[in-house]
């Protein structure tokens, strides 16, 4: 577990990580923020494989680069000439440095006052599929079925406000 | 003696190789790391060079099988029925400039067509081809491929988005909204083989087809997977993402030398992989009789691939309307009732 490679794909996937993310933030170019958004989502998934968390790891693949990182893309390219405006950065460096330390002194107090879980020896704690699909369907039927009304909601929602603004232009038939 | 457990008992010998070079080290006094380390650059190497020969090979096989398919000869001057051909046109395109229009985001149009193959090849990691033959047996190969194969759709819609060029930009969109849509009945309909196979691992579904495949249990899954994966590799009927006939050469467009010969390599490698996926859900994988697995195996994926090909060549191409509402009004509802039926008989 504590190898070299272990070492080395952990630091080259903390730097692709770190990164990335640094980039999303501060590109003033949408576009490329999306790309390196998909790069962060992968070091991500990348980082949740070296914890063993390896269905953890696939569906933050799946969902966030391969679904949620098109989706933003989809309506960065459909909404007119958003991807050539260059994002201006905020100048309110006052605010910002305010909100800055709050979240660090939040996440340092969460960090420091945790007694930090050791990592289960391979294959102790991973959690099989099986496992997962009945904590889900039957431990926790109540939120999940919650979470997928909330979904179905905001779903048709967007088809309710979306077709509104349809049938203008196009043929009826 | 050798060659029978090459070829029938595979993971033994893989094993008795990897046995071999681990003695080897130890006398030696290397640490076993190393040796791990060496032994996944031989199977890297061994598993690249399978697909880019197998690669090479396809894009000649699409030649022939579209000229026979139109009454004509296909490639015929470069070798014997043309199969040098491959050879040929990667020499032509390594000589060809690699040009980019002004205002082209750089970074995004070097990177599309890399990740792009770089995407598709990631599919092959989880695929068994043969018992102990699998680079990483994951317990969820099938989500494995299924993240890998997503991937790949995100860069060509990149690439068609940097290439700063309207017909680009609509065939990356197109691609991005067909793989969006179309990978939802793709996964429910593999959700029930996995469902039947009592798994997601890879080599678990082939072993629980041993006698009967599963394309007997799950018929209408195995259709629709075929349907879907159609448009999951861009592949006609459904390339509406390259649709000559309005789009220039949609995302391609703008792209040539050895970047289109990266987009274009990873298309077909997209398509030896889903050919080798169907063959590992539907056709029992490795599994048949005689032969050796591998034999099976690639007997089985080649003859996916002239199924594909065969598709393509026979049916034109639709439109981008009916495409969509031919996936969410028609092969979506029948995966959902698919994915219930076989959920309501494995309870009873």
């Amino acid at each position: 577990m504590d190898g070299l490679f272990y070492q080395i794909s952990f630091w080259v996937l903390a730097v692709i990580t770190v990164l990335s993310a640094l980039m999303v933030t501060t590109m003033q170019n949408l576009t490329r923020g999306v790309i390196f958004l998909v790069f962060f989502f992968l070091g991500i998934g990348g980082l949740y494989f070296l914890m063993q968390a390896e269905f953890l790891a696939l569906v933050q693949v799946v969902v966030y680069a391969g679904a949620v990182a098109v989706l933003f893309a989809f309506v960065i390219m459909l909404t007119p000439r958003v991807a050539e405006r260059e994002i201006k950065q905020s100048l309110n460096l006052g605010a910002g440095f305010i909100l800055a330390a709050l979240f660090l002194a939040l996440v340092l107090s969460l960090l420091l006052g945790q007694p930090w879980p050791e990592l289960a020896a391979p294959g102790a704690g991973t959690i099989t599929l099986g496992q997962l699909g009945q904590a889900l369907l039957g431990e926790y039927l109540l939120p999940f079925e919650l979470v997928s009304v909330v979904l179905l909601v905001a779903l048709v929602g967007a088809v309710v406000i979306a077709g509104r603004n349809a049938g203008r232009g196009e043929r009826k038939s | 003696m050798w060659l029978y457990q090459f070829f029938y008992q595979p993971g033994e010998w893989a094993r008795g190789i990897y046995q071999v070079m681990e003695n080897w080290a130890v006398r030696i006094g290397m640490g076993i790391q190393w040796i791990q380390l060496i032994d996944m650059i031989i199977v890297a190497i061994i598993l690249i060079a399978f697909i880019f020969l197998d690669v090479m090979f396809l894009t000649w096989l699409e030649r022939k099988v579209a000229g026979h398919i139109q009454v004509r000869h296909g490639p015929m001057r470069t070798g014997p029925h043309g199969i040098i051909q491959p050879v040929a046109d990667a020499i032509k395109l390594l000589f060809k400039e690699p040009m980019a229009l002004p205002g082209v985001d750089n970074l995004i149009y070097l990177i599309s067509p890399l990740m792009m193959f770089v995407g598709a090849m990631l599919i092959y990691i989880v695929i068994p081809f043969s018992p102990g033959w699998v680079v990483a047996p994951m317990d969820y190969g099938l989500l494995f491929a299924f993240a890998a194969s997503g991937l790949s759709s995100f860069f060509v819609m990149a690439g068609g988005w940097s290439s700063n060029n309207k017909w680009s930009l609509l065939g990356g969109m197109r691609a991005a909204a067909m793989t969006l849509s179309y990978e939802v009945p793709l996964i429910l309909a593999a959700i029930g083989v996995a469902l039947v196979s009592g798994g997601l691992s890879l080599v678990g579904i082939v072993e629980s087809q041993a006698g009967m495949w599963n394309i007997i249990r799950q018929p209408l899954a195995a259709v629709l997977f075929l349907v879907a994966s159609l448009a999951e590799m861009n592949r006609g009927p459904f390339d509406l993402a390259e649709a000559e006939q309005e789009l220039v050469a949609g995302y391609l467009t703008e792209y040539s030398g050895m970047r289109f010969a990266m987009y274009y390599l990873g298309e077909y490698t997209h398509l030896l992989a889903g050919a080798a996926l169907f063959t590992t859900l539907f056709l029992g994988g490795w599994q048949g009789p005689l032969l050796p697995p591998i034999l099976w195996f690639l007997i089985k994926i080649h003859v996916m691939v002239f199924v594909y090909m065969w598709i393509r060549w026979t049916y034109p191409r639709i439109r981008i309307d009916h495409l969509m509402a031919f996936n969410w009004k028609f092969v979506l509802p029948l995966a959902l009732i698919n994915l219930g039926v076989t959920g309501l008989v494995l309870v009873l």
